[in-house]
């Protein structure tokens, strides 16, 4: 095996308002040919920057220093035009959302044969020739009529197949993958984690893999470096790193992702009591319809439906989960709960009440009683309003008989609740980070006093050691206050440690429901069974297992 | 404890510190005076014409501290009126239709569905009406006046911003801000003005700061033409007009009105830049608290 890829001493720096910040540190590693390097770190551990600054990507503002060699060639202080010799051909990279690095306007034919028009003198046939051929190696059936076609007319999954079809064409020696499956599905994710584990093995390439997920890492890759603050942690092999880790910080990190690990077959305890409970929410074969655009005058219309024919019941006091994948109908059925979805037919019982049936002031009065934690902390709070203006909102709307003095007790004990101090009042979301975004939202939820707390992913964009602490509050809430909570996530491990009972839908329809534990360890279905076998474990045994048998069955 | 403030109150803390917008705010400002109280400290008037000085060159001595034009009119008092006449068609044209606009833009794209496309139809029946056709229409039916210019430029202007500011809000109306406002018991105009038009003002600030001078300039237009103001009465746009046409012979003709009237676009653009910045919470950078 000889050095592919030798980093040394490896800084980055940016400067930012007279600030110099230092993004990564002093940073060795080497990478050896047919190899899987997996780089593992938070967001702003600097690991994207990293392989940014081997690719000579930084922004303007951004400067690298030290030495890194690919192929004995220093790649730090390489003029673009060299570079450019480089990148996309023996050096090719794919991005974590497949959706913004294919442009939509360009077929995907055009876009793929780029990559070839620049770096090989190919005659035009030949070059489709070779795009068919590499569209056919990534698993993309009839890929002569792709070449034709735009990236929005495929799923995530396909675009990041095409995405690494293209990075395929010049026979790099090196793939770079940055968080390639994070904004996936687990079943999708399970496809191509594989799919690079497969082209990998038949190009000859070796591969970084940045990610966040310790689950990908033990189901990917051969070396691992952990890295926080732009410092490394440690590195090694897969085996030292997972089973014998030095760094605290590993530890940590690999403790967290047990915490909520699915194969840990530790119960946990139930808060449920025996005695019969109210039902807050019961929906009766609930349709909701979105009627698309007709595409010529006498078409018959296009009904997409999103929530079809649901039949589900919400306990006072208990946690439901509603799991699936993108597209399953999870989030509209929350909205249409919320009732900011019209329902097309069925019906919809929140506290007692019919929402088709109810008039506008009584949907206030209801709303009073059942709020919305969003996934995304940024856009779920109103860039241009102060934390302590979106905290009064709620107030002034359901109590505009409050005074002053109550109003702003009231923002600050619930500012504290959720573990902000009030200094924070004055400031507006981009100045704080994700998990206090989510924080404030969820601050904004509690200040009603609502019985039902409805969370659409609420934790799904955030990190991971943040993820738990967002876990632990919401938690701690509903304990003390009795809250009853809707909990909607694609992330299984999560639903699995706080959920008491569990609904998981496919295409707008009930697979399967059931207590939690019931629904993870005895999946009656095969859908719920494939989605859980999907979710990377945090043990590369587990996962060569898994992988193993996965070829088999194939 | 920390003080609490509103959008406003930190846009203004920003836009003081902002050195170009805050010269350019000072110099309108000074322009503003000027062009109200200026004529009073002058001897003559503007129709008055001085048969000794036809068309003479700046001087202190006799008063004509910016030369006279062609009908041997004082230019530094034809000056100042043309400058009421335009700014006041500047900003008030401007401002009348961006208050149109803005609501009307807010209003479809929030309500959607029918409304906007009804809302929206109506956009497109107004804007095929030859704008030249409209204004002498109106000049017909209700006589010339100043009002009827204000009139003619906000009716057309507030069609763009309107569809502006539409698309604005249909981005708007998709974030879940707007949803956890509805869920919050929010009513849907207390929705748009709090939630969506602060979250336009930044695409509107800078195309108020373009429709300014665009304005003033419609205004010479029609001036030139015989439909704005009309004689002895003034603007910047129509002075620069007739002192284009003596540029060779008598030069001041052209360039003082022209310097005002470039200032002023100046400052508009500045101020509208400052603006921006101020308005949005991301651009401005904060002191130590």
């Amino acid at each position: 095996m000889t050095e592919l890829l030798l980093a040394e001493k490896l800084n980055v720096n940016f400067r930012s308002r007279g600030e110099t910040i230092h993004a990564v540190k002093d940073l060795s590693f080497n990478l050896r040919d047919d190899e899987v390097l997996g780089i593992v770190g938070e967001s702003g551990s600097g690991k994207s920057q990293t392989v940014l600054s081997i690719m000579g990507l930084l922004e303007s503002n951004g400067a690298a220093s030290g030495s890194a060699t690919f192929a004995n060639k220093e790649l730090i202080g390489l003029s673009p035009s060299e570079l450019n010799k480089i990148r996309g051909n023996e050096i090719a990279m794919i991005f974590q959302d497949p959706m913004s690095s294919l442009n939509p306007y360009i077929t995907i034919g055009k876009q793929m044969s780029g990559v070839l028009k620049r770096h090989t003198k190919m005659t035009n046939k030949e070059i489709k020739q070779k795009c068919i051929e590499m569209l056919h190696a990534v698993g993309i059936n009839k890929p002569e009529e792709r070449l034709g076609g735009y990236s929005f007319e495929l799923s995530g999954g396909m675009r990041q197949r095409v995405m690494i079809a293209s990075a395929l064409l010049t026979n790099p020696k090196l793939l770079i993958a940055d968080e390639p499956t994070t904004a996936l599905d687990v079943t999708v994710q399970e496809k191509i984690l594989d799919l690079i584990l497969d082209v990998k093995d038949r190009f000859k390439m070796s591969v970084i893999m940045i990610t966040h997920d310790l689950g990908v890492v033990a189901r990917t890759c051969d070396q691992v470096l952990v890295m926080k603050n732009g410092e490394l942690q440690e590195s090694g092999d897969i085996e030292s790193i997972f089973y014998s880790p030095k760094a605290d910080y590993t530890k940590e990190l690999l403790k967290k992702s047990k915490e909520i690990n699915l194969d840990d077959q530790q119960k946990y305890t139930q808060t449920q009591d025996a005695s019969i409970k109210n039902c807050l929410v019961r929906s009766t074969k609930a349709k909701v319809c979105f009627f698309l655009p007709k595409k010529t005058l006498f078409a018959e219309e296009n009904v997409l439906t999103a929530v079809n024919e649901i039949s589900m019941e919400t306990l006072d006091g208990e946690v439901l989960g509603i799991v699936g994948e993108s597209g399953s109908g999870k989030s509209t059925l929350a909205k249409t709960i919320l009732g900011l979805q019209k329902l097309t037919s069925g019906q919809i019982e929140v506290f007692g009440e019919r929402l088709s049936e109810v008039n506008k002031k009584e949907l206030k009065e209801i709303r009073k009683k059942m709020q919305v934690v969003f996934q995304d902390p940024f856009s779920s709070l109103n860039p241009r309003m102060t934390v302590f203006e979106i905290l009064k909102e709620p107030l002034d709307s359901f109590f505009p008989s409050m005074t002053k003095e109550s109003v702003q007790k009231d923002i600050e004990g619930g500012l504290t609740e959720v573990g902000l101090t009030p200094e924070y009042l004055g400031r507006y979301p981009h100045e704080l980070s994700g998990g206090q975004c989510q924080r404030v939202a969820i601050a904004r939820a509690l200040m009603p006093k609502p019985q039902l707390l409805i969370c659409d992913e609420a934790v799904s964009a955030l990190d991971a050691s943040i993820r738990g602490e967002i876990i632990e509050l919401l938690l701690k809430i509903k304990s003390e206050k009795k809250l009853t909570m809707i909990f909607i996530a694609h992330d299984l491990a999560v639903v699995r440690k706080i959920c008491d009972r569990v609904i998981v839908m496919q295409s707008g329809k009930v697979v399967e429901q059931g207590p939690t534990e019931k629904v993870f360890f005895e999946p009656e279905k095969e859908y719920t069974a494939n989605l859980l076998s999907a979710v990377p474990t945090p043990d590369p045994k587990k996962e060569k297992e898994k992988h193993i048998k996965r070829t088999q069955t194939q | 404890m920390k003080k609490t403030n509103s959008l406003l109150n930190d846009a203004w803390t920003a836009l003081s510190k902002n050195k170009a917008a805050l010269i350019s705010a000072t110099t309108m400002a000074m322009m503003v005076l000027m062009v109200l109280v200026g004529p009073a400290f002058s001897p003559y008037t503007i129709d008055e014409t001085d048969w000794y000085k036809i068309a003479a060159a700046p001087s202190f001595f006799d008063g004509h501290i910016f030369g006279t034009d062609d009908l041997g009119r004082d230019l530094f008092v034809r000056t100042m009126y043309g400058g009421r006449i335009s700014l006041m068609v500047g900003l008030v044209a401007t401002l009348v239709s961006v208050t149109i606009g803005v609501t009307y833009g807010a209003v479809a794209g929030f309500m959607g569905g029918r409304i906007d496309a009804l809302m929206m139809r109506f956009v497109d029946v107004l804007y095929a009406m030859p704008f030249l056709f409209f204004v002498i229409l109106l000049m017909v039916f209700f006589g010339r006046s100043i009002f009827l210019i204000f009139v003619a430029i906000g009716a057309v202007n507030w069609l763009d911003i309107a569809r502006i500011v539409r698309g604005q809000t249909l981005n708007i109306k998709g974030k879940e801000f707007v949803d956890a406002a509805r869920t919050g018991g929010v009513s849907t105009i207390k929705i748009i003005m709090k939630h969506v038009v602060p979250n336009l003002l930044g695409v509107v600030v800078v195309y108020v700061a373009l429709t300014v001078p665009q304005v003033i300039l419609v205004e010479s237009f029609l001036s030139f033409l015989g439909l704005g103001v009309q004689e002895p009465m003034t603007s910047w746009g129509a002075l620069v007009n007739q002192g284009a046409r003596q540029m060779e012979s008598s030069p001041w003709m052209l360039l003082f009105p022209a310097v005002f009237l470039a200032t002023t676009l100046f400052c508009f653009n500045f101020i509208g830049d400052g603006l921006r910045d101020a308005l949005d919470p991301k651009d401005r950078t904060r002191g130590n608290d």
